[in-house]
């Protein structure tokens, strides 16, 4: 039995290793020409049969190696085109069995699989092999070939008919060796069923040559008598003409076939500048470790758990040290004091790293929506191409954990829901490809993330029917809402899940959790639709939570906080500086003025111990250029390196909280989201201003 | 004989008894998962009415809840309090905090006093019977346990605690206007 | 033509059962003799040299050397060498290889008796 810190690393290794080969498989999806997907895969599941045995998975090893060989196989002999979709669904079924694996050790079940299956597998691969070659020996030649083959001298062209013995199994084989034997003789212009299908040899036993060739019909007869296996040979002269119509009629017949039935339903496109670059690095890195013995190891292999510990350790220093300087201040020992200041510095230098090596690229979760858009696809019929940007953008690898439902739902939707079908699209003049975009980008503290679609859009008008069907409006106050009013609405848990699927193309479902999920993480999600062009979501996430600077402040009795980063300015409170604007107060900054939101009364905050009005303090927060307000709290304590921890409260509405601390103290410290109450402020008065 | 005695062991009931205000109740005590000294319960801002604030339970941030306004005790006991001091108790008297474990998630109750902790048999507890009137609503009473003195309530705790989601949803329409 | 002489032809299987079976075979046809028996490629190629069959049965899975290699060197030796692959069932790709390479045409083990003699008769009356 391995140790527990093996599995651990098993599973880490592991999981990289599965992560690198669907990558691998996806990249060879895309091109199926390029052998270097091949190669590397090759490798990864070598260095995966070395994983799993390690830990006591025979089996696994096993079958890790008969892909490993196989791949070796498939190295060699080029994989054709028609068999490059089985090859790729049979590498995505291996993944799945690893992932199986890997989820169960993660359990603690250390269980392998079974034997039987390997055999199975390994069975299943030697029929694979078996088919998996280059098999391009007949070439239909087009209809001025054929004219011209026609008119040379002495050319006489011919219908041939032949039937296999039912006993033949190498099909592929005796075809070549006919149609060898046959374009050794003269020429193959067209066979029927079309070559490709003849290839694929799922042919019954029998199919027609048109053939073209010198030599008259007994000598084509004792061409083909020489062959093995052929049960029944016709050979029909025809003149030129009928010939070349019976061509031109075949060809025609089998094109609209083929127009009908395109098999590539996805075309995945990933245009990240610096994938390229990393990509080489990686390879020269293999090549490295191949040629140069010694390696200089850049980077480790933390496990995330540690790095999590390692975060809350941290937090708990700064809280002590903030207890301490606390602590000083009263004590006036300046000696101690300068040298805790002197603290600060390194304390932020390793909150720095502390951050980066939380930081992770999206790509590593986002790469994982190629699989997913195409299995979706898949699923659905539908044909997309997902284009992937800023996948280079980091982000704190707990936030993008939480976000990937979030993101798989939306992506889901887009394909089930947005997109139309290829048919559809192409009534519509659009591409009969969806265009299916995945977008990240960093402003300010946040990561935004577009999920965009060009597909059908929101049916707002089933909206405002819902709207009016529950009862939220009459029908013409219904007329009178904004796409934006509407958006609300699609955001409400049960506004549309109790209703079809279709309903708002039936992108109701589940939205609702979306966007709670989002909020929870103290970001923002926004839905822009406009019918027939598209729908694009926006997901907002703060790109890292944990330590922030905060504005410790007194709210009644109680301690709150704001972070820094939103403030502009803090003022005394001026009661003269107010002024009211319908009804709703305003606070006079210079010249400008700023709405103005008194925090006791915005979170219901009852104050007992009546604090002197005179001490109040006002805090101008902005969140853009255009949008800022003034909160007024009762008393201005002091700023704090704080651990922000997020805050979900089922008893209270937590929407104006971004998150709580404890203090040295052991008081907990409420965080004001001073921008969710900014934003919601102006939405109300977008509101107020349209009744 | 040994044996029948083994059976009621196995079966026995462990059941905390606390005060609040005027009225005694009872608990399972498997949802207890400790008793503490009350600390500073600070406000929460925006919240329900019976919830009393959140407490800093170990590094966690748990809910503090008030029965008295949970269990709508208040109308009855308001006749008690003008000749007592029931807005003084609201302060003073909150001395323990029962910390609750209900479906996985820490919730405190203010307590009193706490009154005693006994082990009974599942036949000792009388499911409602109309006659009995008592000052919680119905709903949020199992049964009825008849300790010497006087009948306590054995309160429904996960039915107490099981309208949040209600109050969810009321939260997210309320978000629209 | 008039020179009743009997076809050469060479057996090349590692396996001794399946070179017996396949000599008692084709020695009933009067004709046709097995004038060797290679059990791996190099062997078949310096037989080959030596005894100039008229027809070679080819094995594909071999150690040292396989069919596909053998193949590939005889018809260096000589374009006009008739190969006729022996294979077993499974191995489609590498008969098609095999036939890529040169050999004229293959049939599958377990072979039946009269196929054999069938492939002799075909193969060997169009060499003439």
């Amino acid at each position: 039995m391995s140790s527990k810190d093996d599995i651990k690393l098993f599973i880490s290794e592991a999981e990289d290793l599965i992560q690198k080969t669907e990558d691998e498989i996806l990249t060879l999806e895309e091109n199926p020409n390029n052998s270097k997907p091949i190669k590397e895969l090759f490798f990864t599941f070598h260095t995966l049969k070395g994983l799993t045995a390690m830990v006591g998975f025979d089996n696994l090893s096993k079958f890790c190696h008969h892909f490993e060989s196989f791949l070796d196989n498939a190295q060699k002999n080029k994989v054709s085109k028609t068999k490059r979709d089985n090859f790729i669904d049979m590498l995505f079924e291996s993944l799945d069995v690893l992932k199986n694996v890997l989820n169960q050790v993660k359990k603690g079940d250390m269980k392998d699989i079974d034997a039987n299956f390997v055999e199975d597998i390994k069975n299943s691969f030697e029929s694979f092999e078996t088919e998996e070659y280059d098999i391009t020996f007949i070439e239909a030649l087009n209809l001025e070939e054929i004219s011209k083959l026609l008119n040379q001298n002495q050319n006489k062209s011919f219908k041939i008919y032949i039937r296999l013995e039912d006993t033949c199994v190498f099909k592929k084989v005796r075809l070549f060796i006919i149609f060898r034997a046959l374009n050794e003789n003269g020429k193959i212009c067209w066979t029927n069923p079309v070559p490709e299908e003849l290839e694929r040899a799922t042919i019954r036993n029998d199919f027609e040559i048109y053939f073209i060739t010198k030599n008259n019909k007994e000598n084509i007869f004792q061409i083909l008598d020489e062959i093995l296996e052929i049960e029944n040979i016709v050979i029909t002269p025809i003149k030129s003409e009928e010939f070349k119509n019976t061509i031109a009629d075949l060809k025609g017949k089998w094109e609209l076939q083929k127009s009908a039935s395109i098999s590539d339903d996805i075309i995945i496109e990933d245009y990240d500048e610096e994938v390229d670059v990393e990509e080489i690095e990686r390879v020269s890195h293999i090549t490295e470790g191949y040629t140069d013995g010694t390696v200089k190891i850049m980077s480790v292999k933390v496990n995330i758990e540690y790095l999590e510990e390692l975060m809350n350790y941290f937090g708990e220093l700064v809280i002590m040290k903030n207890h301490i300087s606390q602590l000083l201040k009263e004590k006036e020992d300046r000696t101690l004091a300068r040298l805790i200041d002197k603290m600060d510095k390194p304390f932020l230098d390793i909150q720095e790293i502390l951050f980066k090596l939380k930081l992770v690229r999206v790509e590593s979760t986002f790469r994982k929506y190629k699989r997913l858009v195409r299995d979706v696809a898949n699923e659905t019929g539908k044909k997309i191409r997902l284009i992937l940007e800023g996948t280079n953008v980091e982000i704190d690898r707990k936030i993008l954990e939480e976000i990937n439902s979030p993101l798989v739902h939306l992506l889901r939707n887009a394909i089930y829901h947005g997109i139309e079908p290829p048919k559809e699209r192409i009534k519509k003049g659009k591409d009969e490809f969806g265009i299916l975009k995945l977008r990240t980008y960093r402003r300010a503290g946040s990561i935004f993330i577009e999920v965009q679609d060009d597909g059908a859009g929101i049916n707002y008008d089933k909206i405002r029917e819902q709207v009016v069907n529950k009862g939220y409006y009459d029908i013409d106050e219904a007329k009178e809402l904004t796409k934006e009013d509407l958006n609300h609405f699609i955001l409400l848990p049960g506004f549309s899940t109790l209703s079809d699927a279709d309903l708002i193309s039936g992108r109701g479902m589940g939205l609702a959790i979306v966007a709670e999920r989002i909020k929870e993480l103290g970001g923002d999600f926004s839905i822009h639709s406009e019918k027939d062009i598209g729908t694009k979501f926006t997901l907002d996430v703060p790109f890292t939570r944990a330590i922030l600077r905060a504005q410790l402040i007194q709210i009644a009795d109680d301690l709150f906080a704001i972070p820094t980063e939103n403030i502009k300015q803090i003022y005394f409170y001026n009661p003269n500086q107010v002024e009211y604007i319908e009804g709703e107060q305003y606070y006079k900054i210079d010249s400008k003025i700023v709405p103005l939101i008194h925090l006791s009364d915005h979170l219901n905050m009852v104050n007992e111990s009546e604090t002197n009005s005179h001490k109040k303090i006002a805090i101008w927060c902005q969140k853009d250029e255009e949008n800022s307000a003034v909160f007024v709290a009762d008393k201005q304590l002091q700023q704090l390196d704080v651990v922000v921890k997020p805050f979900k409260s089922n008893f209270s509405d937590s929407r104006d909280i971004l998150g709580s601390t404890i203090t040295g103290e052991g008081i907990i410290c409420l965080i004001i989201d001073v921008l969710s109450i900014i934003t919601s402020k102006t939405n109300e008065k977008i509101i107020s201003n349209l009744t | 004989m040994s044996q029948k005695q083994e059976y009621e062991g196995i079966n026995q009931v462990s059941i905390l008894s606390f005060q609040i205000g005027w009225e005694e109740f009872c608990i399972d005590l498997n949802d207890v998962k400790e008793i503490i000294q009350a600390g500073l319960v600070r406000k929460l801002p925006k919240s329900l009415d019976y919830i009393d604030g959140i407490y800093n339970y170990r590094g966690e941030i748990i809910h503090v809840i008030n029965l008295k306004k949970k269990l709508e005790l208040d109308q009855s006991l308001l006749y008690q309090s003008r000749n007592s001091s029931y807005k003084q108790d609201l302060k003073s008297t909150k001395k323990f905090i029962i910390i609750l474990k209900i479906d996985n998630n820490l919730i405190g109750v203010y307590t009193d006093s706490i009154l005693s902790i006994d082990h009974i048999n599942p036949s000792e507890i009388i499911g409602l019977s109309p006659i009995f009137q008592t000052s919680v609503a119905i709903d949020y009473i199992k049964g009825i346990i008849k300790f010497e003195e006087r009948p306590r309530i054995l309160l429904d705790l996960s039915k107490i605690f099981n309208d949040i989601d209600k109050f969810r949803i009321k939260q997210d329409l309320s978000s629209l206007t | 033509m008039v020179k009743n002489e009997k076809k050469k032809v060479l057996i090349v299987d590692d396996a001794q059962f399946t070179r017996n079976m396949l000599k008692n075979i084709i020695n009933k046809i009067e004709q046709i003799e097995v004038v060797g028996e290679a059990s791996n490629g190099v062997e078949a190629i310096s037989l080959y040299k030596k005894l100039n069959p008229d027809l070679v049965t080819m094995d594909l899975v071999m150690p040292e050397k396989g069919g596909i290699e053998a193949t590939e060197e005889i018809l260096k030796i000589n374009p006009k060498a008739i190969i006729i692959v022996v294979s077993a069932l499974g191995q489609e790709a590498l008969v098609l290889e095999a036939a890529k390479k040169g050999a004229k045409d293959f049939i599958q083990k377990p072979f039946k008796n009269e196929q054999i003699l069938e492939v002799m008769n075909r193969i060997l009356k169009s060499g003439e």
